[in-house]
């Protein structure tokens, strides 16, 4: 009898059992997942923030016993009312893989052992210090993320640069936000938006930037899409280099040249001042013109330097420099219709209409990202469209607190808690409020985190220590990073919650807490805060980020900075952070109205949050009436004069097509916590190259044929994907960069925007043939 | 080679129990209803010794209140040996 | 005690093998109550309801609205295509976004149109069964949340649990009306799920057009029983 009869014919026999089941008990169910069975039957709802994207959705997560057992949205939470994506509902089930990492692991005689976690801790503290002695204290690293809660950043911070004193930490938000945050600095003098969500609510036209909101911030993307709806004239304008969901959905969608961005919103200003719907009032009292340096360079070398000179200019030579950037002239370079750009125009000119712009990675992972940050803020400001509800250039976030910790603890090279390095007013307050000698605070910054693996694989770092990020999948260029790694007298120490491609080269594995698994806060694109209390114990001996940080702290000697204990070293280090930010300009909510609350926005100011920042109508620490900027000199904010420049590299003879990277709405980074929820895995199983129908058809590949991507750097053969859910133009490939089986950063570059030392994803030259 | 479907039920609370006595069978698939005190019981045992020595295993569970057949297939070769 | 409790059906499994020597299908089909049965091509173009959009469980008003909208034919039409069985192997947990059990394709150009049978219902010739409609169609990112499988396959063993699916009925007295086991959150619109053509055998309601359904049912929000401070 041949198997699929037998099959048939089981499946008859369950068949049949459930139909009388259910004929003799109504609703009987067999349903498909696996029940506990549960002393009360009954379900706790816990509140946390969502532990995967930077939207920072409240959830509500079901226990019952000590299991998360169902999640729904947190309908108090103002992000998302109620609302989640299909990673967020399913985001628990990421608790429960069955390869969890629950035991410590360290490398002898080339064999990952399991160790008792002290024993690793041990060994951790003692490498460091060992390092140090043979090489110098910036011989040690600390790699982070942006999936960092507040407390891990503010411990790895207060250990690395304060107390042993190498400003060697960085976060992988080096990759994805650093753009954002040069662009805030050198337009307004400071970080993070002047905006909050409930903008949707207001504005009349939303324009995305490079931004397939659809996939990445779905929460957001359908407010819009309500809001469109409901209020019938709302608009929203697609403006990307590949068809995606959102273009799809959204009013027009208008497709550019990659690199391009920067003429089309230099030429958007143009029209703006040619047709004179520049809000003078606006310009004349809150704005000054400066200009920067040309040429700039993208990094792709050892040691690569750049620094920026900011040079004032006047309104009349910042006209006289757009004339280069007419409708016409950069409809050439664009490849966007000049009466397109006219018509972009006029949206974000046209003074009865409120405007809100998105972005994310499309600007942000981009070789002149800071540059394409000031151009979109120069529309704003020219048109005085900012900082009122409706009105708002808006940076989305992409990951769950680069904000939060990232951002606003300052886990990045030339970063402290308040202010940078370089100043000896903010060395003096962090080595104050850290109990540590002035001096021991570096006033040099070292490494961006390119420059850091480069700097591994040199053998300048010798000690790493990555917690909650993957970049043996991440980085790019990442051939190099991965054989830098690997070699001899490099000691790799990762902290994560499951095996992935950077737990296969660590020395030392140390088993994390997974997020409701311990107390943690995250900070979201909107500057809210969002406490979360441990809601499930720890996974085996998992041990929370923050306490492996403090552990190692306290064998190295620093029980003085740390001296926490377990049962409420989360608040407290989150009271003594928060003595950073004691000012109006960005005090935070304290901690029992954190824990209160689901979400609370920054400055938090005499009981009250500060929806929209630089407003007199709204925020506490403007010092006139209307606008001010108060981050720069006069409160003005900077209009730059920043030009075209091409890409590091673009497609030529040999390598015609551009090679584009990004996400897909079911997958988290690097799926490695997202391909073991179930429901995820079985919607994208792997991964696939995005290929135009004409082009596949004139390199004769059909759907799902394998396809090779080649490179200068590398090359990767993986399926096509012809008329899938994007479609990127001819000429240009697109490749999700989850899957661990097809490193597609093995294949892109490393080139970055100098000011911001963020890489460019997007944009490299590649060759595609039929494999 | 016979192929039998049962609803299972088990003594007064034991549903767990009789679950995990199930699942432990040799050529046994069980389906606990969510939300019943009941089970299903798929058995599909490769020749006729091991189907009797299965009903004396399930004979022997004492959380097992009750056994109702509700699919039963029995190929020709069973037959040939039944006959006998 | 244990001689005391009904051993027939083990009496039944030791004569199974002797006794049941040839075969033997039981087709329990045949004893299952068949609710009224919707046939293809009997279909009433008017059994699709028009759902006001709802929020949570204070907008009780849309519910009344929606009652008034909602066509005979919607009211009364039976149900048999779905199981709950089916219902429930489709969700992680209860409560839990299902994944779109069919064909969805990309279609380039436009936003696919889930909403133009999910929003009302009625009988879809491509299925040959009754669209299920959409408890709030106010949402309009479909795929957000309901994802397509193109696998069966994991990357990883999983361990997953959750607590069992309520049961049905639960009513606190005999014939009592019972009450609401789920949460009201993107579920509030009673008629969408309980009413029509393309509902749950077991969900659907033989008394839709008393409309208010709230005067009876009411939600189970805690288990315990009152208690003075």
């Amino acid at each position: 009898m041949g198997i699929s009869r037998r099959i048939f014919i089981k499946t008859a026999a369950i068949n049949s059992a459930v139909a009388a089941a259910t004929s003799l008990m109504p609703g009987a169910s067999f349903g498909a997942w696996d029940n506990i069975e549960s002393p009360s039957g009954k379900i706790v709802w816990k509140k946390t923030p969502c532990r995967f994207c930077g939207t920072g959705c409240g959830l509500l997560v079901g226990v019952s016993g000590t299991r998360a057992v169902a999640v729904k949205g947190d309908p108090n939470c103002s992000v998302n009312k109620g609302l989640c994506c299909v990673k967020g509902y399913h985001s628990i089930m990421a608790l429960y893989g069955k390869d969890r990492l629950t035991k410590a692991k360290v490398r002898k005689n080339g064999q990952m052992v399991e160790v008792p976690v002290s024993e690793a801790l041990d060994l951790v503290a003692e490498k460091i210090k060992s390092t140090i002695d043979k090489h110098g204290k910036d011989s040690v690293a600390m790699y982070g993320s942006g999936q960092w809660t507040i407390p891990d950043g503010y411990a790895a911070s207060k250990l690395f640069k304060g107390c042993i004193g190498t400003n060697n930490v960085e976060a992988n938000a080096r990759l994805c936000m650093a753009s954002a945050v040069t662009g805030f600095i050198t337009t307004f003098g400071l970080d993070e938006p002047m905006g909050c969500y409930e903008d949707m609510d207001h504005a009349d036209v939303f324009i995305t930037w490079g931004n397939n909101m659809a996939e990445m911030h779905p929460v957001l993307f359908s407010r819009m899409l309500v809001n469109r709806n409901r209020r019938k004239d709302v608009q929203i304008i697609d403006f990307a280099t590949r068809n995606t969901r959102a273009s799809q959905a959204s009013d027009k969608s208008i497709l550019f040249k990659p690199q391009t961005d920067l003429a089309v919103a230099n030429s958007i200003c143009y029209e703006i001042i040619k047709n004179d719907w520049v809000n003078w009032d606006f310009v004349n009292k809150n704005t000054a013109f400066y200009q920067g340096k040309t040429n700039i360079g993208y990094g792709t070398e050892d040691h690569f330097k750049f620094k920026d000179e900011a040079q004032k200019s006047s309104f009349e030579n910042y006209k006289k420099f757009l004339e280069d950037y007419t409708p016409e002239k950069v409809e050439k370079i664009s490849g966007v219709p000049a009466q397109d750009i006219k018509y972009l125009a006029a949206l974000y000119g046209d003074p009865t209409k409120k405007v809100t712009s998105f972005w994310c990675m499309g600007m942000n992972q981009h070789t002149r990202g800071t540059w394409i940050n000031n151009l979109v803020y120069n529309i704003h400001l020219l048109t005085g469209k900012i900082s009122t509800p409706g009105n708002s250039p808006f940076s989305l976030t992409g990951q769950p607190s680069a904000c939060g910790t990232v951002r606003e603890v300052g886990t990045l090279t030339h970063k402290l808690p308040y202010g940078v390095v370089m100043k000896e007013k903010a060395r003096r307050k962090a080595a104050e409020i850290w109990n540590v000698p002035y001096e021991n605070i570096d006033p040099k910054p070292t490494y961006h985190t390119v420059e850091m693996f480069r700097a591994l694989d040199r053998g300048d770092i010798r000690f790493m220590w990555i917690q909650v990020t993957n970049p043996m999948v991440t980085m790019p260029n990442l051939n190099r990073y991965q054989a830098g790694a690997e070699k001899d007298d490099r000691f790799i120490v990762v902290s994560d919650v499951y095996p992935t491609p950077t737990t296969d080269i660590a020395d030392v594995i140390l088993p994390a807490a997974m997020w409701i698994e311990r107390e943690g806060f995250y900070g979201n694109s909107e500057r809210r805060t969002q406490h979360f209390e441990q809601i499930v114990p720890a996974t085996g001996e998992a041990v929370c980020d923050t306490w492996q940080i403090v552990e190692v702290a306290k064998r190295m000697g620093f029980e003085k900075q740390f001296p926490w204990n377990q049962e409420n070293y989360i608040e407290e280090i989150y009271n003594e952070y928060t003595k950073f930010h004691d000012n109006p300009k960005h005090r935070m909510a304290p901690y029992d109205v954190l824990k209160k609350r689901s979400g609370v926005q920054w400055p938090f100011v005499d009981g009250k949050e500060t929806k929209w920042r630089f407003n007199s109508t709204y925020d506490p620490a403007t010092t006139r009436e209307g606008i001010d900027f108060y981050g720069k000199p006069e409160g003005r904010a900077w209009i730059w004069q920043r030009p075209y420049e091409p890409a590091a590299e673009s497609p030529d003879d040999e390598y015609p097509f551009w090679l584009n990277t990004g996400r897909v709405l079911e997958h988290w980074h690097t799926g490695s916590m997202t391909r073991r929820v179930s429901v995820l895995h079985k919607a994208v199983p792997k991964s696939y190259v995005e290929v135009n129908p004409d082009d596949a058809a004139a390199l004769g590949i059909a759907n799902g044929e394998n396809v090779k991507i080649s490179s200068r750097r590398g090359s990767m053969v993986m399926p096509a994907d012809v008329n899938g859910r994007g479609r990127p133009p001819r000429g240009m490939v697109f490749v999700p960069f989850f899957d661990e089986s097809f490193l597609i950063n093995q294949v892109t570059l490393d080139a970055f925007c100098p000011i911001s030392k963020q890489p460019d994803y997007k944009k490299c030259a590649v060759r595609v043939e039929k494999a | 080679m016979p192929i039998f479907s049962y609803l299972a039920y088990p003594e007064q609370g034991a549903k767990r129990n009789l679950f995990e006595s199930l699942k432990q069978l040799k050529n046994c698939q069980v389906m606990p209803s969510g939300n019943e005190e009941l089970l299903i019981l798929v058995t599909d045992t490769p020749d006729d010794e091991s189907e009797e020595e299965l009903q004396k295993k399930l004979n022997q569970i004492n959380t097992l209140q009750c056994l109702s057949m509700t699919f039963g297939y029995v190929d020709e070769k069973t037959k040939e040996f039944n006959k006998r | 005690m244990k001689s005391s409790r009904n051993k027939i059906g083990k009496v039944v499994t030791s004569f199974g093998l002797i006794g049941l020597i040839l075969l033997v299908i039981i087709v329990v089909n045949s004893f299952r109550d068949m609710p009224q049965q919707v046939v293809a091509g009997q279909v009433d173009p008017d059994a699709t309801l028009t759902p006001v959009v709802h929020g949570f469980d204070e907008n009780s008003g849309e519910l009344f609205q929606t009652y008034d909208n909602a066509s005979k034919a919607f009211m009364s039409a039976g149900s048999s295509e779905r199981t709950l069985d089916e219902y429930y192997s489709r969700r992680l947990y209860s409560g839990s976004p299902p994944p779109v059990p069919h064909e969805s394709p990309e279609v380039y150009g436009k936003a696919l149109d889930c909403l133009s049978c999910h929003a009302k219902g009625g009988w879809s010739e491509q299925f040959k069964r009754h669209a299920p409609v959409t408890p709030h169609p106010e949402q309009l990112s479909c795929r957000q949340c309901h994802v397509r499988k193109q696998t069966q396959n994991l990357f990883t063993a999983a361990n997953w649990k959750s607590l069992p699916p309520p049961r049905l009925g639960g009513a606190f007295l005999p014939g009592g009306p019972p009450p609401i086991p789920h949460s009201l959150q993107m579920r509030g619109n009673c008629f969408t799920c309980h009413v029509g053509p393309g509902a749950v055998t077991n969900l659907r309601v033989e008394h839709a057009s008393r409309g208010n359904c709230r005067q009876c049912h009411v939600p189970l929000t805690v288990s315990e029983p009152f208690a003075r401070n």
